[in-house]
């Protein structure tokens, strides 16, 4: 579905007549449309994080309904208008704080929004089922292409993901060798005692055969283990419950204790449509390192949760 | 003690409802709120803001982002960072003078600085 070309007008006066640098649609945390100067990425990510996090408020204290979120420093003001309960816009203006200006370009522009408030829900929905289909069938998703999404990000996630994972299942392959009950001492005696016994050596014709064959098995490759992910993963998925516990700790640990309810929300988010399996809890560390804002520990914590899937 | 004693003069001279003093991880260290406000829950939610506020600054180089403040039709929440250490949290009605508000709140801060060391 196409943007109305009237809104995109109207985003760009504003965008002109406030001289901002940045202003962006939001529903929910997602960016739907937006102009700005800026070149990086992560400024809409961030800013759309700010906006569903401060929307979270009503949680805290009930009937506050969200009107405006303002900040600003020496030469910059950051300005959120909430239009409805998910729709909001957001702007910053990199100059002299001026925050009656800002606001009165926040409320001229949510009257004339309300308009498309439909189209802009459509939009963020098609948007959210693409992703999904496109994390289920990476070949064969719907490629609908709005310039909000970035994509090549999204590629990005996944190549990251899947050399991480192909760490992990090499490692599992390792472990699972070595995973094998330690027998008990009278356990080895009375098999070494079967073993003397009934030994008979096969003939070196079967030696060879046998050799052979082993040979011929070959580790399967990466991209069969991803198209198998579902039934292997459910198969290895023993203790899910707990590690998703562990990871939690490792989360809260980095983010402080607001981190049990994010957990707790994310979790319920992330799982509502897909399969507890190691490659989505990879995916679910991901998405919950990208809470944390400082690097190192962002870092830490995906270092520490990912060690706990190679115990999986 | 200290921390408190502070906050209870914010929120008396300001004419706030409460206030919380919280760590940069979401901990409480003080706080003077109404009935029925989750101490550890304004807490978190606090430090979080402020810290993705600080993330959107941070693209934009423009060095620390010190308050951040949120209107809703029942009132004011506003964060203001103490330091590099502590953030400090208000809660104010709607009908506060925003402008004494954010002095008080200035006052307190350096307070909170001094007993912060």
């Amino acid at each position: 579905m196409e943007l109305p070309e009237e809104l995109l007008d109207l985003i760009n006066k504003a965008y002109r007549d406030a001289n901002l640098y940045y202003i962006g649609i939001f529903i929910k945390n997602k960016e739907i449309v937006s102009r700005t100067s800026s070149k990086s990425d992560k400024l809409s990510i961030s800013f759309g994080r700010l906006i569903e996090r401060s929307l979270e408020l009503n949680e805290i204290l009930p009937n506050f309904k969200e009107e405006f979120l303002f900040s600003e420093g020496k030469d910059y003001s950051l300005f959120v208008y909430y239009v409805e309960e998910e729709l909001s816009i957001g702007m910053i203006h990199i100059g002299k704080p001026n925050f009656s200006m800002l606001k009165i370009v926040g409320l001229d522009l949510a009257k004339e929004i309300k308009k498309y408030k439909d189209q802009l829900k459509e939009i963020y929905l098609q948007e959210v089922q693409t992703i999904t289909i496109k994390e289920e069938t990476s070949e064969e998703a719907t490629q609908v292409k709005q310039e909000v999404f970035k994509q090549d990000e999204n590629r990005d996630f996944f190549k990251d993901e899947i050399n991480e994972l192909e760490k992990v299942l090499s490692f599992k392959e390792y472990e699972l060798k070595e995973d094998i009950t330690q027998p008990s001492l009278e356990d080895i005696l009375t098999t070494q005692k079967e073993e003397e016994l009934s030994y008979e050596p096969p003939p070196l014709e079967e030696i060879l055969t046998a050799k052979t064959e082993e040979e011929k098995l070959e580790p399967p490759s990466l991209e069969q283990i991803i198209s198998d992910r579902g039934s292997v993963s459910e198969d290895s998925l023993i203790n899910t419950e707990e590690i998703l516990e562990k990871i939690k700790n490792e989360f809260v640990r980095e983010i402080g204790p607001f981190g049990m309810l994010l957990f707790k929300k994310k979790k319920e988010e992330y799982f509502k449509t897909r399969n507890v399996t190691k490659f989505e809890i990879l995916k679910f560390i991901q998405l919950l390192a990208e809470e944390i804002s400082v690097e190192k520990r962002r870092n830490e914590f995906i270092e520490n949760a990912k060690s706990l899937l190679i115990n999986l | 003690m200290k921390y408190y004693d502070v906050l209870e003069n914010l929120v008396r001279d300001a004419g706030a409802e409460g206030a919380v003093l919280v760590s940069v991880d979401g901990l409480a260290i003080a706080s003077v709120l109404p009935a029925g406000v989750d101490e550890d829950r304004v807490a978190a939610m606090g430090a979080a803001i402020l810290s993705l506020g600080e993330r959107v600054t941070a693209e934009l180089n423009k060095g620390q982002l010190e308050q951040l403040y949120i209107k809703g039709s029942t009132g004011y929440v506003i964060f203001t960072g103490v330091k590099d250490v502590a953030v400090l949290g208000v809660l104010a009605p709607a009908n506060a003078k925003l402008g004494l508000l954010l002095m008080e709140i200035q006052r307190a801060i350096k307070k909170l600085e001094t007993e912060l060391g």
